[in-house]
This record gives C-alpha cells, sequence and structure tokens, in this order.
C-alpha cells in the first residue's frame, strides 16, 4: 500500500471540531472591548439640559429658582426655568418639595421659599393678569421666546472627557422689565369655620388634617398660611400645594397624642383643643381618623 | 490552513470588539440622567450663574453664592466670567449682565472658595 491508496482511502467522517479559536477571538474582542469603554475611556455626557439632572441637583436647582424669584420677583422667568427642569410636570415637583420640606422642618426659609412661588404660579394660573405681566409700562411680556430646550436624545454623549469651550449656544430671549411681586391680597379678611367635618372613612390615614379656604365668592385660595399650634411648637403650612385637589386645599398629618389649635391666615378664627377623633368600623373595631375643616372668610 | 485560522481568529477578535465597545458606550453605558451642574449646556451654566447672582444682588452673601458655584466645578470665578461672556453673546439684557458683573466684582474680593460642596 503505497501513500497515494492511504489518500484515496475511504476514510471515516472526520467528527466536525467546533472552531474554538474563533469563539475565543470573539470573546477576548468583547472583554477588550468592554474594557476600553469601561474603564480606559468611559463615556461622558456634556452640553447637557436641567432636565437631565439628578434628584438631589433638581431640588438645588428648584430652591435657586425660587431663591431668584424673590429676588427679581420676575414669575414669567420663574415659570420658564421651572418648565426647562421638569417639563410640564414642574407645579407638582415644586409643591412636592416644598410640602416636603415643609414637613421635614429643616430648612424653613427654603421651604418658604418654594412655596410662595408654587402659591404664585399657581395664582397667577387662575388669573392671568394678576402677576405674570410686566409692571413697567412698556407691555411687553416679560419672555417672548421660550428658554433654548433640549430633548433627552439631543445630548452629546462622548468619550472625550474635556467639554468644548466653543459648543454651539441656542440664542437666549432678552430679559424684559421684571413684574413687581404678586400681592397676596386675600391675606388681611380674616377666615371663619364654617364646617368641622369626621374624617372616618376608610383609607384615611390617621391624623389627617384636610383644610379647604375659600373667599366669600366660593372661590378656593392658595398661598394662604395655616398656623398650627401645639404645647410643645408650632407649624406652617400653606394652601395652594395641591392643586390638583383645590388651589385652596392644605393638609396635615396630627400626632393622636397631641392637641392642636388651627388658624388659617394671619387673622383667621382659631379652631383650639382639635385632636384626630376616634372612629369606629362597622364590625366595632376602632380607629384614629381625620378631620376636615372648611373656612370662608 | 493555519493562515486562515490566524485570520479567522482576528476577524472574530474585531467583531467582538466592536460588540464590546457597543455595548459598554451604548446598552450598559449610563443613561442621560443623573447629570451634575458641571455637565449642563454653556446657556444653561450662564443662567444657572444669573439665578446665583440674583440671589446674591438680595442677600449680600458672597460665601453663599460661591458654595452654590461651586456645583458648576472649576473655580467660581471663572464661570462667572463665562456666564457674563455667554451672555453677552447671547444677548442677555443689560441689566443682567450688570447683576453678573455685581457677583464678578464680589467674588474677585472673596479670598477662598469652599471646593466641597453636596447638594
Amino acid at each position: 500500500m503505497t501513500l497515494d491508496d492511504l489518500d484515496n482511502y475511504p476514510s471515516e467522517e472526520p467528527s466536525p471540531q467546533p472552531p474554538l479559536y474563533l469563539l475565543t477571538g470573539l470573546v477576548l474582542g468583547v472583554l477588550l472591548g468592554l474594557f476600553i469603554a469601561r474603564v480606559l475611556s468611559p463615556l461622558r455626557y456634556v452640553d447637557t439640559a436641567p432636565a437631565m439632572l439628578g434628584e438631589p441637583y433638581k431640588a438645588t436647582y428648584r430652591l435657586l429658582i425660587a431663591q431668584a424669584y424673590q429676588s427679581n420677583g420676575n414669575l414669567e422667568r420663574a415659570r420658564l426655568r421651572l418648565q426647562l427642569l421638569d417639563g410640564d410636570l414642574a407645579p407638582e415637583a415644586l409643591a412636592s418639595q416644598a410640602q416636603q420640606w415643609l414637613a421635614e422642618g429643616n430648612n424653613l426659609e427654603s421651604a418658604r421659599a418654594l412655596a410662595q412661588l408654587v402659591t404664585d404660579l399657581t395664582s397667577s394660573t387662575l388669573s392671568p393678569s394678576s402677576s405674570a405681566t410686566p409692571a413697567s409700562g412698556s407691555g411687553t411680556p416679560a419672555y417672548t421666546t421660550p428658554l433654548p430646550t433640549l430633548d433627552l436624545g439631543q445630548a452629546i454623549a462622548t468619550p472625550t472627557p474635556t467639554p468644548s469651550p466653543t459648543s454651539t449656544v441656542t440664542p437666549w430671549p432678552t430679559f424684559t422689565p421684571r413684574p413687581s411681586p404678586t400681592q397676596r391680597a386675600a391675606l388681611q379678611a380674616p377666615f371663619k369655620l364654617v364646617e368641622q367635618r369626621q374624617l372616618c372613612e376608610s383609607g384615611v390615614p390617621a391624623g389627617l388634617l384636610q383644610i379647604y379656604l375659600t373667599d366669600n365668592n366660593g372661590q378656593p385660595l392658595p398661598g394662604i398660611p395655616i398656623t398650627l399650634l401645639w404645647n410643645s411648637g408650632q407649624n406652617v403650612f400653606y394652601t395652594g400645594l395641591y392643586p390638583t385637589i383645590s388651589p385652596g386645599y392644605a393638609d396635615a398629618l396630627l400626632d393622636p397624642h397631641l392637641v392642636y389649635d388651627v388658624r388659617p391666615g394671619d387673622v383667621g378664627e382659631t379652631v383650639r383643643g382639635l385632636q384626630p377623633p376616634q372612629c369606629k368600623t362597622p364590625d366595632g373595631q376602632t380607629f384614629i381618623g381625620g378631620w376636615q375643616l372648611d373656612f370662608t372668610q | 490552513m493555519r493562515l486562515w485560522r490566524v485570520l479567522g481568529f482576528l476577524f472574530t477578535l474585531a467583531v467582538g470588539l466592536g460588540l464590546g465597545l457597543y455595548l459598554g458606550w451604548g446598552i450598559l453605558a449610563a443613561q442621560p440622567k443623573d447629570m451634575t451642574p458641571e455637565t449642563l449646556r454653556a446657556d444653561y451654566q450662564a443662567d444657572y450663574v444669573l439665578m446665583v447672582a440674583e440671589i446674591y444682588q438680595r442677600e449680600g452673601d458672597v460665601n453663599a453664592a460661591a458654595q452654590r458655584l461651586a456645583l458648576l466645578g472649576e473655580s467660581p470665578l471663572r464661570k462667572v466670567q463665562e456666564a457674563i461672556l455667554t451672555a453677552q453673546q447671547l444677548g442677555y439684557a443689560r441689566e443682567d449682565i450688570e447683576t453678573l458683573a455685581r457677583l464678578f466684582q464680589a467674588l474677585q474680593t472673596y479670598p477662598r472658595i469652599q471646593s466641597t460642596v453636596t447638594p
């Protein structure tokens, strides 16, 4: 038998070996790519918009907007800034932050700045002519064109870590005369209690205090401080932080072990000795309910 | 045969590399949220600085202004300079540019800026 015979000899079908070297190349390539993308040159974003900020920074940004509004009294500018930050959810986000900070009581000054802005935004929505117009006689609106906007997808993602100093900028609207701060006209008239109702429905949070304020025409009144006093302290919260319920609505949670006095506005009738009521379910079980107080001027 | 194997290996290595980069920079990359103020576009940063300047105008607290500006990174003084330039480019009202300029002057006399600020 010669070598040629061996070549021509009908051998058995060779067992198909997996091309391991191809798989190895692929795996090594993926690992190398991931190493480059995640370690050597990770992705960094530049030229982002306020809407892309992390939540703690958004909270700081909202506070800046509110404090700047306290300084310049320009409600339209504050509104547009908020819109850049939270879009259509701006009033809710601002109200939520104000309510949270007021409840925590850590930084009341900042919380009040937020609450004031919520109030003025709500007021101006209800009566557009009250505060959104400039005080000077130019007659031009504070903003004629919106602030530059950037969709999420427009963020420029680049592996280069240094932002370009010559980034393209969009034209900015000219800031025109400042409006005068919104007046809270309703503060002076005293409020009187028209209804006090126990909240014993199921699902009501224990100790919930709901307050509705209306003027003498029955219109809800936002931005009115409600003072809650108890034997060892006091707290102030505002109507208008939940415009979806009612612009004149405010709520708070009462401690069942404390007795409270509640006073709406600066000179309203004080409801004394308020304590969360004991309610009973149809099967006789007791639970802590809440109160609803309706005041009008 | 050996040459084909080498070529095949290099080819799949290149494919894998592309796939890894796509995963790392695309699918697995951080989404454009949870950004910090220093990543804001120049015009947004200018507005941020203007807000700080407006607050400074009322409060007169240069230390607080510097701390607020520290969120933008780098030197607060430089950030205000950049904001003034951006404001001029974009046609800010003279009143706003003056507000920025007053903050700039105050920061020039401010000796030391605290660099660690958390929101």
